[in-house]
């Protein structure tokens, strides 16, 4: 009998998988999804309907082009009884397998306002294949017609919208740009409070001449937008949705937007209107610190809201001596005024949030990572039963 | 009478000298008869192109014509006014010298042969080696001819302590094969493998180094060489002082070097020649380079099939519009691109200069701006396949390896994606690690971590930081920069 | 050993302890590492005693029979051991390495690199440690670093967790960690020399550290979330600022780590064909390898689509096994040492 021989065993198996893996180059398809079949969703509008979920999700389309990019944004419209039942009718509708990697916003509709958000959004936390880095908002009217709007700036709503929601905004403290990640994380904790920035869409006029441009080296194509030389859009950020629970509890102003992200973000350069004297200051806040913290002050609980910067002087709403500017020194009275406006928007913000039940400034959570018996103590009521004590330190920067 | 003049020597002038023209029929074995002045009869045999025609009249015919009656004392060689002269006691010995360019002499009076050293065979001069150009740094690099690349050597090598061993291999070629070694750097057995490595083989014709290469491995199949090669002298003493054995093959230019670890190709003469800093830099690019070169097209279609966020979105919609109307795969039009890359490759060097011209025309212009004009290629696809064979002749001395490499990566990454890729990529480092050349592993410095060594490996030190030499060669002189420091 | 058994507990290691402890996820890791330490010092302490390896303490203590015994024992533990951080390789290929799922198919090459790996020796997996060690080292780095900046590490917060969360973390991790099983096996492969010991306990305490820190990043980043998000490793750096600018590169980070994390799984393998070979005295033999990776295929075709049962197995069989073969036959190992040195004199 011939001698069994391992080498040639080995040889021969590894032939063959040359072999099967030759056929598979050349064959190539075994359930590939690949770049030409893909439907790359750069955004997604989310509606609630009496039937479930209308997902609009804005699809990139590159076409064939010898130079360079020449991409097409469509927006497709899904409904099914969940988020993911509404991307696989996208896919049959459209033949493309919606891939949600590259998606950057996420906008719930006003119509998510009467469900728990997270119901809505348990497939972006459910799915391997998505993350949680796209941006989330909420909109006023519904989501997939914001998607479909027609820009006065740059090309598609999801850009235009992307770029209001950016981190360079995040930083002004004018928006409160959070993720997916952020507001599953505020939601699940001891807070069970979330919030988002809410979306306005106001109309402006089609002739100005902004409203043709197609920057961006794409073009958009909004085959679900606004008539040919209907009303461009322009979209307001300024102000923020706030979730208790999943679920929404309301919706804070500009200035206790403003006020929400001088605390809760590291923000960068601000500017704070003030009065001193009659006049009107608009005070520039550089090197901010702020943020909310609780601690325990004779068996309860006692919520701090600190904010310190350095203040100079950037607008005043009269004529001044040119030495006074060149000095930059900000009079006291104006340093103590404008920290007066400061505890005032942040006043207004924790009477908002306390009226709403909301904790968005995670006091429930600070309070149970740093003094666990006294939150097991007031669980449930920190926010409603916390003093309120302010620590706003304003210095010149001169 | 053929048997008698085989068997032994001094049968008789005219008996040898019919054997030899007998057994050497070619026409250009020319023989020449001549007398002296005594009337001793002599006839030089040699071959037409390969002897120098000239010394062997001026050093030989000349003195032997000349000599008067009673001139000579029976002691023929001592009238010869050339330096390397041999007497034969066998008749094959001195076929053997005709063969090898050789003259042979044969002498009426008492049988003599000798075979005198006058071999001049056509060859080119000393010239830079086009596989290993410097800008810094010596230009000579080895010909075919081993008495000259042996002659290099030696410029450089001026120690009683380099040892050569004269071999021949190749049962009709009988080509000389010279191993070079410094007795006392060298690890002991090393020269002996090799040597009974290269007296094992029986093949018939050993026209270049290549051939040896082959037959000094362990693993002749493996993808990766086992044995370094090197043009240039500098290198090659350079290898000899880190403790390595070195061959030089008759008719070849290039030389071997033996252990080999996978690190050398990475390291050029030149890194000597300039500051460590730029040196350690251009070796980590060349590391790079390669990785790149044997990756990038794979990982390139990965990305399109298997993985889109791979590739940033604005750049995603840029490839996605390019290939949006070809009618292939993207892998299949990435082999077909490598492909063409190859054939022009291929082409470009075996075609006759003045096609040249007209090669690059054909290849740039019509296979590749038409092909993507045309919507059979994707512009991406021509790019990074170009990119990735500039990438890869950074290191030209692997080029064999990694085009095979990438063409077996690409394979796998049509197939089975980017887990191939890693697959593959462990799989080699496995086999790798456990290949060693001549008792050294290829992957040494790395793999066994040896810290001394790594001074200059991918990162170059000064040359006062290298004291010792390469401790993974196992030289028993392990110094090779002497301190004067007490 | 370092590389190696940091790279093994990266995959889903993180995520289980986050749902089993929450915010103090590290402390069984730690704990868990220490103990190993402590029985990677002690193994180390037997090394120096004696030249001999386990084997051979064992034939010379209980007899010949009794150590191939043992030996059989200990590769269908090694081979059990494998097969767990194989089915996560499976399910992290799955999901990291491929935008949809893939058929079964694409993971099934990787029994062609174990069969080869396996029947490599020792003295392969010891030298693709040293490949594996800057790689792991490089990446490991970059992706926590590209991590960092979306930390929060008050997440971490209050350090006193419920101890009974703290205990039922070390129970349910145990299993992963048998460094002990491992250094008792090299012993007498190396020459031990003074200070190793301390060298050897450091390295494996430092992979546990390794770990432990890795895990800590990925809470900080993900905190509550942290239980739904499988394979950390490939998770902590996604919201690095400049991703969305140069695309997923992290990937390619997580890639090469993965290499190290195969060599990982490959390791296992060699110490089971080790194993077999020192039973039956014959040589490293290919066959021993091929044999332990078709009982390995077929036990991914039994448990394909079963991720969850096949963790929760290891943790209730593989935890018992680490307890006998990391920590009771270290024991076992200086049993036979006395018993060996008592028959010497004798």
């Amino acid at each position: 009998m011939k001698k069994f021989d391992l080498k040639r065993l080995a040889a021969i198996i590894y032939a063959l998988a040359i072999t099967a893996m030759a056929f598979l180059f050349f064959t190539n398809d075994f359930g590939l999804v690949d770049i030409r079949k893909t439907a790359v969703i750069i955004g997604a509008g989310i509606d609630l309907t009496e039937g479930g979920v209308s997902v609009t999700a804005q699809v990139a389309v590159p076409q064939p082009s010898e130079n360079g990019e020449n991409t097409v944004y469509i927006e497709v419209e899904g409904d099914g009884a969940t988020v993911a039942d509404a991307l696989n009718v996208i896919n049959k509708k459209t033949g493309f397998f919606p891939k949600l990697v590259f998606c950057k916003l996420l906008i719930l509709g006003e119509s998510c306002r009467d469900a728990d958000i997270f119901e809505v959004l348990d497939y972006f936390y459910r799915d391997d294949y998505t993350q949680l880095t796209p941006v989330i908002a909420m909109c006023s009217g519904s989501a997939g017609e914001l998607l479909a709007s027609k820009m006065r700036f740059g090309n598609t709503a999801t850009v235009s919208i992307e770029r209001l929601l950016s981190d360079e905004a995040k930083k002004s403290a004018n928006v409160s740009t959070v993720n997916l990640k952020m507001i599953g994380i505020d939601n699940f904790s001891q807070s069970a409070a979330c919030y988002m920035p809410y979306i306005r869409a106001r109309a402006q006029s089609a002739a100005s001449p902004a409203a043709q441009s197609t920057g961006g080296g794409g073009q958009s194509e909004g085959q679900s937008g606004g008539e040919e030389g209907g009303d461009m859009q322009e979209f307001l950020c300024d102000r923020t949705a706030i979730f208790r629970g999943g679920r929404f509890a309301g919706i804070l102003d500009e200035e206790q937007t403003f006020a929400l992200n001088l605390l809760k973000n590291s923000v960068r350069h601000v500017f704070v209107p003030c009065t001193y004297e009659g006049t009107v200051y608009t005070l520039g806040l550089r090197n901010c610190r702020g943020g909310a913290g609780v601690r325990s002050s004779g068996g309860g609980a006692v919520a701090r809201l600190a904010f310190s910067a350095v203040v100079q002087v950037n607008d005043v709403g009269r004529a001044e001596d040119p030495r006074s500017v060149s000095e930059g020194v900000v009079p006291e009275g104006v340093l103590r005024a404008g920290e007066a406006r400061l505890r005032g928007l942040f006043s207004s913000l924790f009477s908002a949030l306390r009226e709403a039940d909301c904790d968005a400034l995670e006091l429930g959570t600070k309070l149970f990572r740093y003094d666990r018996a006294l939150y097991e103590e007031l669980e449930g009521r920190v926010l409603s039963s916390a003093q309120l004590a302010f620590e706003v330190s304003l210095r010149s920067a001169g | 009478m053929h048997s008698d003049v085989k068997g032994g020597a001094k049968k008789g002038y005219a008996a040898m000298l019919e054997y030899v023209n007998k057994t050497l029929t070619s026409p250009d074995v020319m023989t020449f008869e001549f007398k002296s002045l005594s009337g001793k009869k002599f006839a030089a045999v040699y071959l037409d192109g390969v002897t120098d025609k000239a010394l062997l009249g001026e050093l030989v015919i000349k003195p032997l014509r000349s000599v008067r009656e009673g001139e000579e004392d029976g002691q023929t060689a001592m009238l010869l006014a050339s330096p390397e002269i041999k007497e034969c006691k066998e008749i094959q010995e001195v076929i053997d010298g005709i063969l090898d360019g050789n003259a042979a002499l044969f002498v009426e009076d008492g049988g003599a042969m000798y075979v005198i050293g006058l071999k001049n065979p056509p060859g080119r001069a000393v010239t830079e080696p086009p596989t290993q150009v410097t800008v810094k740094g010596p230009r000579e690099g080895f010909t075919e001819d081993i008495k000259t690349n042996l002659g290099l050597v030696r410029k450089r090598l001026k120690s009683s302590d380099l040892h050569i061993k004269l071999l021949s291999s190749g049962r009709q070629s009988a080509t000389a094969v010279a191993l070079c070694y410094i007795r006392g750097v060298c690890r002991e057995g090393v020269p002996e493998q090799i040597e009974e490595n290269i007296k094992k083989n029986k093949i018939d014709l050993v026209p270049d180094s290549s051939y040896i290469s082959s037959f000094i491995t362990k693993h002749p199949r493996s993808l990766f060489k086992h044995c370094g090669s090197c043009e240039k002298p500098d290198i090659f003493c350079a290898k000899l002082c880190e403790g390595r054995a070195g061959i030089i093959v008759d008719g070849s230019p290039i030389a071997l070097t033996a252990p080999y670890m996978v690190v050398e190709d990475f390291q050029s003469a030149e890194d000597y020649y300039i500051t460590s800093y730029r040196a350690t830099i251009i070796r980590a690019l060349r590391l790079a380079a390669v990785l790149i070169g044997i990756l990038l097209p794979s990982v390139y279609i990965c990305a399109q099939l298997f993985k889109i966020q791979l590739i940033p979105v604005k750049l995603l919609f840029k490839i996605a519009s390019s290939v949006s109307g070809i009618p292939f795969s993207p892998s299949v039009e990435m082999f077909l691109t490598l492909m063409v890359l190859e054939v022009l490759n291929e082409a470009s060097i075996r075609m006759p200069k003045y096609v040249g011209l007209a090669l690059s025309v054909v290849g740039a212009l019509v296979l590749g701006d038409t092909a993507v004009k045309a919507g059979i290629i994707s512009t991406p696809a021509i790019i990074i396949v170009a990119f990735s064979a500039i990438c890869l002749y950074t290191v030209p001395d692997l080029v064999e390896t990694t085009t095979t490499l990438r063409l077996l990566y690409l394979m796998v990454a049509g197939s089975l994606g980017l887990y191939g890729i890693v697959l593959l990529t462990a799989f080699m480092l496995c086999y790798l690690c456990s290949e060693q050349s001549y008792g050294v592993p290829l992957l040494a410095p790395f793999a066994p971590l040896v810290e001394g060594d790594l001074k200059d490996a991918l990162l170059k030190s000064n040359m006062y930081s290298i004291k010792r030499r390469p401790l993974s060669l196992g030289s028993r002189n392990k110094v090779r920069l002497k301190s004067d420091k007490k | 050993m370092c590389v190696f058994n940091a790279a093994a507990k990266l995959m889903i290691y993180p995520t289980a302890m986050a749902a089993m402890c929450g915010n103090v996820l590290w402390l069984p890791v730690l704990a868990d590492c220490l103990l190993q330490s402590l029985v990677v010092w002690l193994v180390c302490m037997l090394a120096a005693r004696t030249d001999r390896t386990f084997f051979e303490l064992l034939s010379c203590a209980f007899g010949r029979p009794a150590a191939r015994v043992v030996y059989v024992a200990f590769a269908l533990y090694f081979a059990l051991s494998a097969f767990v951080p194989m089915t996560e390789q499976q399910a992290m290929v799955h999901e990291v390495f491929y935008d949809t799922i893939p058929s079964l198919l694409t993971f099934l090459p990787f029994f062609f690199f174990s069969a080869y790996a396996g029947s490599r020796g020792l003295t392969n997996a010891g030298r693709t440690a040293e490949i594996c060690l800057p790689v792991f080292a490089v990446t490991v780095i970059i992706l926590v670093v590209m991590g960092l900046p979306e930390c929060d590490f008050s997440a971490l917060l209050p350090v006193s967790a419920p101890i009974n969360s703290v205990l039922g973390g070390c129970v349910g991790g145990f299993f992963r960690f048998n460094e002990g099983a491992v250094m008792l096996l090299l012993m007498g492969h190396f020459r031990y020399k003074r200070g190793d010991a301390m060298k050897i306990t450091l390295s494996c305490a430092l992979g546990g550290a390794i770990v432990a820190a890795v895990c800590a990043v990925f809470y900080a980043i993900y905190s509550f979330l942290a239980p739904q998000q499988y394979f950390a490793i490939a998770k902590i750096s996604i919201f690095f600022s400049a991703i969305s600018l140069i695309g997923r590169t992290d990937l390619m980070a997580v890639y090469a780590l993965d290499i190290a994390m195969l060599f990982a799984i490959a390791m296992y393998i060699q110490l089971a064909v080790y194993c077999l070979s020192k039973a039956f005295s014959v040589q490293l033999h290919p066959l021993y390898s091929l044999v332990i990776n078709i009982a390995l295929f077929a036990l991914t075709l039994l448990f394909n689509n079963k991720f969850a049962l096949v963790q929760q197995l290891g943790a209730a069989v593989l935890g018992w096994g680490t307890l006998l073969f990391a920590c009771a036959m270290p024991a076992a190992g200086w049993l036979a040492y006395i018993v060996g040195v008592k028959h010497e004199k004798v």
